[in-house]
């Protein structure tokens, strides 16, 4: 009895399964943002819903979240893209899901960004600018150069990672320049200024 | 791009000290029926001391000389601020605020206190309930923060806050060589956060109902030490550090949220992790792409998982205590740890030549890790008795599984738990009960003919 | 009614006149006693090192015990005949089942009780205690297990023609959802989309009695974190009264159909026999 249960378990599962590869040719689709659970696949730290946050949907259907769109750069210099199904980042003024490839990126160093890697998202390359004219520093890059960015975070630890071990595709020289900065700015780890800033 | 960021930065200049004189025409204006406190703070020579009777007065307040603001003795001071301004703003060096309360309940931008630029403040014994940032620092050195009370305020019926919508209790960025202790920090977002900022001491703090406790972001040589914290999701969040100090803090309790943990080390270098005591969180102490750090000393109690090791190199961990955890240790992808004289109450070890440590070593099985990394969705069979049966005939490529060269035989010092809560006599009367229950029944059905 | 109450006392009689009782009571409580004096330091409460051991070592023993004990009791009165005489005297096929699920449930309930009673008592003197709450959740969860696998052992003995294969069919049944559990379901699931395994092995969890009982444990324990984000909803769902309610549903349910197909099964052969 027990037997047949399962057995019969296994059939609807496997039907399930073909009906769903059956429906194969998917397109991936960014899951929102849940606070209460959903930490950064690389860096552990809580993934907000701010327009901060991005996603890959791997080719078997499950989502990566990542806090900064730095820590995805991490993830996919670890793991590869292979595994990628669709890589999704959030218009800065809006939150909303856009495409990493046809997405446009605003970079400056002082930028803050929940791990300091500067490079905030846009859907369209006039808001992109914008922020940078508003901001009155950054550039603004195409997923294209974002693949040449060097990937460097705010705070100098140069000296630091020369000791580290591992040498991967890590940060280069940066200059000092942690001085620049001015005073009353939002701390990158919420919306700061910049991201209260969106009505 | 250099003149650029320096007219930016002029410019934000300007506009702060716009700002602090605009306000304090309008505080001026409007307070002039009260104490006129900012009135009386512009009036003030540097270096003179305001002391401020019983009372409510309002907000905001620019401090932008050295001051001493302070209740009297005994008085029952408060500074109400309904503004979207900070509701005091410290501009100045040498800057000493005691005594009083701070009522900063609007949800806003602003922190309660801001200190910029500022050198050598002292803030002790001031009670601020916020519905923002508690207190935040930028590029402000050498100054002091003491057994202070920060609370969330901006919490609304109607809508219950989420975590990210609260502020900090105390924010530095790129502020050094502080003193943070003795304050209590109580449901904000991170309790003391840290971001490009070196050398600060936190010190005795209490941290609860937090995000993180102490979450920091780029520090180098921060201390932090004889913190306790309790039901944060993480108490201590050490992400991105070098040299800095991690001892004699406790951590309880932290195992509500599915990514709770008592300590965790990311990304974190040359660091001691020294008698901390983490009791009965979700993971113990949480080890992750960290290398050549100290950890030693620890006792790691009841939490459901213990020691967990994520790619961590190097480190050097001995001597702490692992008792009572439902799995002691993970360890996945970490190479060239020292691990030697813990002591894990799970493990069985055995001492031919009596030095007191296990001749045969513990080796701590990846199996779990590495089966939820890759599908998180299996985390249901955490435990599970099938799944221990599984762990137990995977083996492969032991060699290179992390081990604790010699384990202790004997746990060094007490090892009974502190924390209470449950009744205990209860269940001794209902065993008792149940006791009796079952002999009658056997009595009256088996022994019956 | 009056006949369901008989066959029940009668079991229970029988129960306790079986050796194979006593045996599994010593060793049940041999087992809670050794773990909670060898594993605690001090106290036992909440999710932890003794209770996570306590859960396993239940999980391992009392799904047998029910399995074999019920099984065995219905073999037997196909074996000796006893039933062939009862199914002359005006006895309903579901006094006869239910009333024997109640008296072998009666007979588990004693044994679990005799191993809490004497590991609480023993514990409490020893300076090993536990807590209230712990050591309540951690008896409603042995009680379940044991009457849950005993609506199965039902059903293995209904379907068993005699103790041999009783025995087979019980000890499949607790390998299966003891032992293999995971080691099944990893390499099946392994298969799906991911997006598939959650559902489906939710869905699997409801169905296998040792699993059910013990998630619902540790998530009241306060373990339900560990089991990461995909299941966050669920366990804050179980942790409060609903899941309670839902649990007592779920183990109603498993019971009502277990021990209702059993009696189904045998009506048939009666009315044919």
């Amino acid at each position: 009895m027990m037997k047949t249960k399962s057995s019969l378990l296994y059939g609807t599962v496997l039907l399930l399964a073909l009906l769903l590869s059956a429906c194969g040719s998917k397109e991936y689709k960014p899951e929102p943002i849940n606070e209460d659970v959903d930490k950064c696949v690389m860096c552990n730290m809580a993934v907000k819903d701010d327009p901060y946050a991005t996603q890959i949907i791997t080719v078997d259907g499950q989502s990566l979240k990542f806090d900064d769109i730095g820590c995805m750069n991490e993830w996919k210099t670890e793991n590869g893209t292979d595994a990628i199904g669709a890589e999704f980042v959030r218009d800065h003024n809006h939150g909303d899901w856009v495409k990493y490839e046809t997405a446009y990126y605003a970079y400056h160093k002082d930028f803050k960004t929940p791990m300091a890697y500067g490079i905030i998202s846009f859907a369209s390359k006039a808001s992109a600018e914008a922020y940078v004219q508003e901001q009155g520093k950054g550039v603004v890059l195409s997923s294209g150069q974002l693949a040449d960015h060097t990937w460097e975070v705010n705070r100098d630890m140069m000296d630091m990672e020369m000791m580290k071990m591992h040498e991967e595709q890590h940060h280069s020289a940066e200059g000092g320049g942690s001085e620049e900065e001015s005073g009353a700015h939002g701390e990158s780890d919420s919306h700061s200024s910049e991201a209260g800033s969106h009505s | 791009m250099k003149v650029a960021a320096s007219l930016a930065v002029m410019l934000i200049a300007l506009l702060c000290s716009n700002a602090g004189i605009l306000n304090s025409v309008e505080a001026a204006k409007q307070n002039e029926t009260d104490s006129d406190l900012q009135a009386r703070i512009d009036q003030a020579k540097a270096g003179d001391i305001i002391t401020l009777a019983s009372g409510e007065y309002e907000g905001p307040l620019t401090i932008s000389k050295p001051l001493t603001l302070e209740a009297e003795p005994g008085a029952e001071v408060t500074i109400a601020n309904k503004s979207e301004q900070p509701a005091v703003t410290v501009a100045s060096h040498d800057v000493t605020l005691t005594g009083f309360r701070i009522n900063d309940a609007a949800m806003k931008e602003q922190p309660s206190i801001l200190i910029n630029r500022s050198q050598s403040f002292r803030l002790a014994n001031l009670e601020i309930e916020t519905g923002s940032y508690g207190i935040r620092m930028a590029d402000s050195n050498q100054g002091e923060i003491r057994n202070t009370l920060i609370e969330w305020a901006g919490e609304r019926a109607d809508a219950p806050v989420k975590l990210s919508e609260k502020g900090n209790g105390i924010d530095l960025y790129q502020s050094h060589d502080n003193v943070l202790e003795g304050n209590t920090i109580i449901a904000m977002h991170d309790g003391i956060y840290m971001e490009n900022s070196d050398r600060n001491t936190v010190a005795a703090n209490r941290f609860e109902r937090l995000r993180y406790g102490v979450h920091c972001m780029y520090t180098v040589g921060t201390v932090i030490r004889d913190n306790a914290g309790e039901y944060n999701i993480t108490g201590a969040m050490i992400m991105a550090v070098r040299e800095v100090e991690v001892s004699s803090n406790r951590f309880a309790k932290q195992n509500e949220n599915v990514n709770s943990q008592g300590i965790l080390l990311f990304d974190a270098e040359s660091s001691v992790i020294r008698d901390n005591v983490t009791e009965g969180n979700r993971v113990g102490l949480y080890v992750e792409q960290s290398a050549r750090n100290t950890i030693t000393g620890n006792r790691v109690i009841g939490n459901y998982i213990g020691l967990q090791l994520l790619k961590a190199e190097d480190n050097q961990i001995t001597d702490n205590l692992f008792v009572g955890n439902v799995v002691q240790a993970e360890a996945k992808q970490s190479v060239r740890n020292e691990l030697s004289a813990n002591y894990w109450d799970a493990f069985q070890g055995i001492d031919t030549d009596g030095d007191g440590g296990s001749d045969i070593r513990y080796a701590i099985s990846p199996f779990f890790q590495s089966v939820v990394k890759a599908k998180p969705a299996f985390q249901l069979f955490f435990q599970a008795p099938s799944f221990q049966f599984l762990e137990q005939l995977f083996q492969s490529d032991k060699e290179a599984w992390t081990k604790d060269a010699e384990p202790l035989m004997a746990p060094s010092g007490a090892t009974a738990v502190q924390a209470a809560g449950e009744d205990h006599g209860l269940s001794m009367a209902v065993s008792i009960m149940l006791l009796c229950a079952a002999v009658a029944i056997l009595i009256k059905t088996g022994v019956k003919k | 009614m009056r006949h369901l109450i008989q066959v029940a006392a009668r079991e229970t009689r029988l129960g306790f006149r079986n050796p194979w009782a006593y045996s599994f009571m010593a060793l049940f409580a041999l087992f809670m006693l050794g773990l909670l004096l060898i594993n605690a330091q001090g106290y036992v409460q909440g999710y932890s090192g003794t209770t996570g051991t306590l859960l396993n070592l239940s999980v391992y023993l009392l799904p047998l015990m029910a399995l074999l004990l019920g099984s065995f009791s219905l073999a037997t009165e196909k074996e000796e005949g006893s039933w062939e005489l009862l199914s002359v005297y005006p006895l309903s096929t579901a006094s006869f089942i239910v009333g024997k699920y109640g008296g072998l449930a009666l007979v588990l309930i004693v044994i679990v009780s005799v191993g809490f009673g004497l590991s609480g008592l023993i514990g409490s003197l020893a300076g090993a205690s536990f807590g209230f709450q712990t050591y309540v959740q951690l008896l409603v969860f042995s009680v379940s297990v044991s009457l849950l696998y005993l609506a199965v052992a039902m059903l293995v003995g209904t379907i068993a023609k005699n103790r041999w294969q009783a025995l087979t069919i019980g000890v499949s049944i607790w390998f299966f959802t003891v032992i293999g559990w995971a080691p099944i379901l990893l390499a099946a699931l392994g298969f799906l989309p991911y997006p598939l395994i959650k559902p489906v092995l939710s869905v699997l969890t409801l169905l296998n009695p040792a699993e059910l009982a013990r998630l619902f444990t540790v998530v009241k324990l306060g373990g339900g974190s560990i089991m990461g984000p995909e299941y966050y909803e669920w366990m804050l769902w179980v942790k409060r009264p609903t899941g309670t309610i839902a649990y007592i549903a779920a183990v109603t349910v498993w019971i009502g159909a277990a021990v209702g197909a059993s009696q189904l099964i045998w009506e048939r052969r009666r009315s044919r026999g």
